[in-house]
């Protein structure tokens, strides 16, 4: 509380301005989304099986995961935020079709479901790349 | 082609309740001629809706025509999409337009949104000047345009753009302008994580929000839209509690919001997943000496001891001003309110857990703020929630507390009954909810079609009182809702609330009609993309 105080000592729309000009800075500098090959997406009962996919999958390749369990305790703005950041990958992967109700059974322009972490579905997922 | 042309020219020479009524037996006729195809509908529903505009002109309607009115709207509707291909349904029109405009800004500019309108008819509400809510209430109740704009790779700016409109007249709901828009929220969101490629399941995911936030208290507000909620109604937790919601009289900017920054971390945990979102705002607060400020004049005129009628020496009735003590909802600031009432900052804190092996969302929540200009008199709030949501039902609910500081003494509202002007000193709030749901028909491809069946149980007391508050109340609700094409749903629902301490009310409030129990119905659509 006693830091927080702090911020009295400015004009609270001042902070709000300068902290928008920082982040504004910070957010267009850095490695691009667009550059993501492959978002994995799943739900927290699948986490460990997500895990060992991304560890075989090739290390050249950009992935990332979302765990869209996540959207039970986001806002009602944050299916879509999700989406928009999902949709920036060359693939989405769905680990199975229960992510995919949570997402609202949004359709990615190149999506695929997988159930699995063997050879056949590591394949699938190099394959439609 | 050539039917819709003349239909087109038939129709626009027609309007108001005329063209309503030619407009109906037209939609019969094609129903029964086996026409009704969706090259007519969009047609018809555009004159039908222009028919139902021009009927806010015609006075002579009365209560019972428009009751048949909106069952003709409904079942209208409920003909029209029933009888359309999906490819013709507006949402999805409406969701490929916002993906096309997705994909030609490269994912940059992401839109959604949502519609709802509401006939509603209250029995044993107390009349006021200016405005009997027991008369019906139709109105277009939000609709809203959410934009998500990606700036860069970590930076979103959110806004939502809402909207209303009153059909109904300015003696039933003292609304003074039929028309009203908002930008409910509008923020920056900076996903620090994704920039130093932090790991959900070791370093955790971390945002950065700033600008005007939804408020992350208790569940309700951050899940506000009637879509993703099972009723139309709004919980009393979301309405005299957290100010998500105000009354029918003036639905206006549905949201608790406010400007702030919030810090939102969280992590997967092995058995689930912890978020904890902090927030700095500038709080609730009200200038003058009392927080809950809403007041109204009761419709009966004031008399003298004798029984006769009291006047003011200019020969004026004298109505009685009351406050309704409905809680912290003229507390909240306006939409476009850079600064509050003080320089003192508020401070929120929720934290949830998820576990991952079933769809359970357990929270608590914290408030404290100072309310008055000088800054001298606090606000503490805290709640609990919890939700369920399964496959085919759900149950949910939330319980709060607040402590207001807030000195004692006579309110400087004149002409009032004095109990009721009287604030107590510091005072308690509390409120609670409990929800149940159950789709008891499922069916379409993907079951994604269903009825449902909803059930809430509701209690409020806001207190600062010396004798009586109507909001000392319990409430049940019953509902029905069908989404009977995608992305589109017609809900019921009925309420009956119980004034908890109706026995010591005061004579200007029953003799204004206030009653013990006062009954709400309510038939809704609800449409998003």
């Amino acid at each position: 509380m006693k830091y927080l105080s702090y911020l009295k000592a400015f004009s609270f729309t001042g902070t709000i301005s300068a902290v928008i000009i920082s982040i504004l800075l910070l957010g267009s500098t850095g490695v691009h989304a667009a550059d993501i090959n492959v978002y994995l997406v799943y739900v927290g009962a699948d986490k460990k099986i997500v895990k060992i996919i991304r560890s075989s999958l090739p290390k050249d390749l950009a992935v990332r995961k979302y765990n869209a369990s996540m959207l039970l305790m986001a806002d009602y703005s944050g299916k879509q935020k999700v989406i928009a950041k999902l949709s920036k990958a060359k693939l989405v992967v769905f680990m199975g079709d229960s992510p995919k109700k949570l997402l609202g059974q949004h359709q990615f322009k190149k999506q695929i479901t997988i159930s699995g972490a063997g050879e056949a579905e590591l394949k699938q997922i190099l394959g439609a790349l | 082609m050539v039917f819709n042309n003349i239909l087109r020219n038939v129709t626009s020479h027609l309007n108001g309740v005329k063209s309503y009524w030619l407009l109906l037996n037209i939609e019969l006729y094609l129903k029964s001629a086996s026409l009704y195809s969706w090259q007519v509908w969009p047609v018809l529903e555009m004159n039908y809706v222009k028919g139902w505009l021009n009927m806010k002109l015609f006075t002579y309607f009365n209560r019972h025509s428009q009751i048949l009115h909106v069952f003709r709207v409904l079942f209208f509707y409920i003909g029209a999409f029933s009888s359309v291909s999906v490819s013709a349904n507006p949402m999805d029109t409406l969701g490929a337009w916002s993906g096309s405009l997705s994909d030609r800004t490269d994912g940059a500019i992401n839109l959604s949104g949502y519609i709802n309108a509401h006939y509603m008819k209250h029995d044993g509400l107390p009349r006021f000047r200016g405005k009997d809510l027991n008369e019906p209430i139709i109105q277009v109740r939000e609709a809203s345009i959410f934009a998500d704009i990606l700036l860069g790779d970590y930076v979103v700016f959110s806004t939502e753009l809402e909207m209303s409109y009153d059909f109904s007249d300015e003696d039933t709901t003292g609304r003074d302008e039929s028309f009203k828009s908002s930008l409910n929220y509008y923020y920056f969101d900076f996903d620090i994580a994704s920039v130093f490629e932090w790991e959900v399941d070791e370093q955790g995911g971390l945002n950065l929000r700033f600008g005007r936030i939804l408020v992350p208290f208790l569940q309700t507000n951050e899940n506000k839209p009637n879509f993703k909620q099972n009723l139309m109604s709004q919980p009393f937790t979301a309405w005299q509690f957290a100010p998500v919601n105000n009354v029918a009289s003036s639905f206006d900017q549905f949201g608790w919001t406010d400007m702030g920054l919030m810090i939102n971390w969280f992590r997967e945990m092995d058995a689930g997943t912890i978020s904890v979102k902090a927030s700095a705002i500038n709080g609730l607060g009200v200038d003058g000496e009392i927080l809950d400020t809403t007041q109204v004049q009761l419709d009966w005129q004031m008399r003298m001891p004798n029984g006769m009628l009291m006047v003011t020496p200019d020969g004026d009735a004298v109505y009685p001003t009351v406050r309704t003590r409905d809680g912290l909802f003229n507390a909240r600031s306006e939409w476009d309110d850079m600064d509050d009432v003080n320089g003192s900052l508020a401070y929120t804190l929720q934290v949830s857990y998820s576990p991952f092996s079933i769809p359970l969302n357990v929270g608590v929540s914290w408030y404290r703020g100072a309310w008055n200009s000088d800054a001298t008199k606090g606000l503490k709030m805290w709640g609990l929630h919890a939700s369920y949501d399964g496959a085919r039902w759900g149950i949910k609910g939330e319980h709060g507390g607040a402590s207001v500081e807030q000195n004692a003494g006579t309110n400087t509202i004149m002409m009032g009954p004095a109990p009721i002007n009287t604030s107590t000193g510091d005072y308690n709030m509390s409120a609670s909810f409990i929800e149940a749901d159950v789709d008891v028909l499922q069916y379409g491809a993907g079951d994604v079609r269903y009825v449902k069946l909803i059930y809430r149980y509701d209690t409020v007391n806001t207190n600062d009182e010396a004798i009586f508050t109507p909001f000392d109340r319990s409430r049940h609700t019953f509902g029905v809702e069908w989404e009977f094409t995608h992305n589109i749903r017609l809900r019921f629902e009925h309420q009956r609330h119980t004034l908890e301490n109706y026995d010591a009310s005061p004579m200007p409030f029953r003799n204004a009609g206030g009653e013990e129990n006062v009954t709400m119905n309510m038939f809704s659509i609800i449409a998003y993309f």
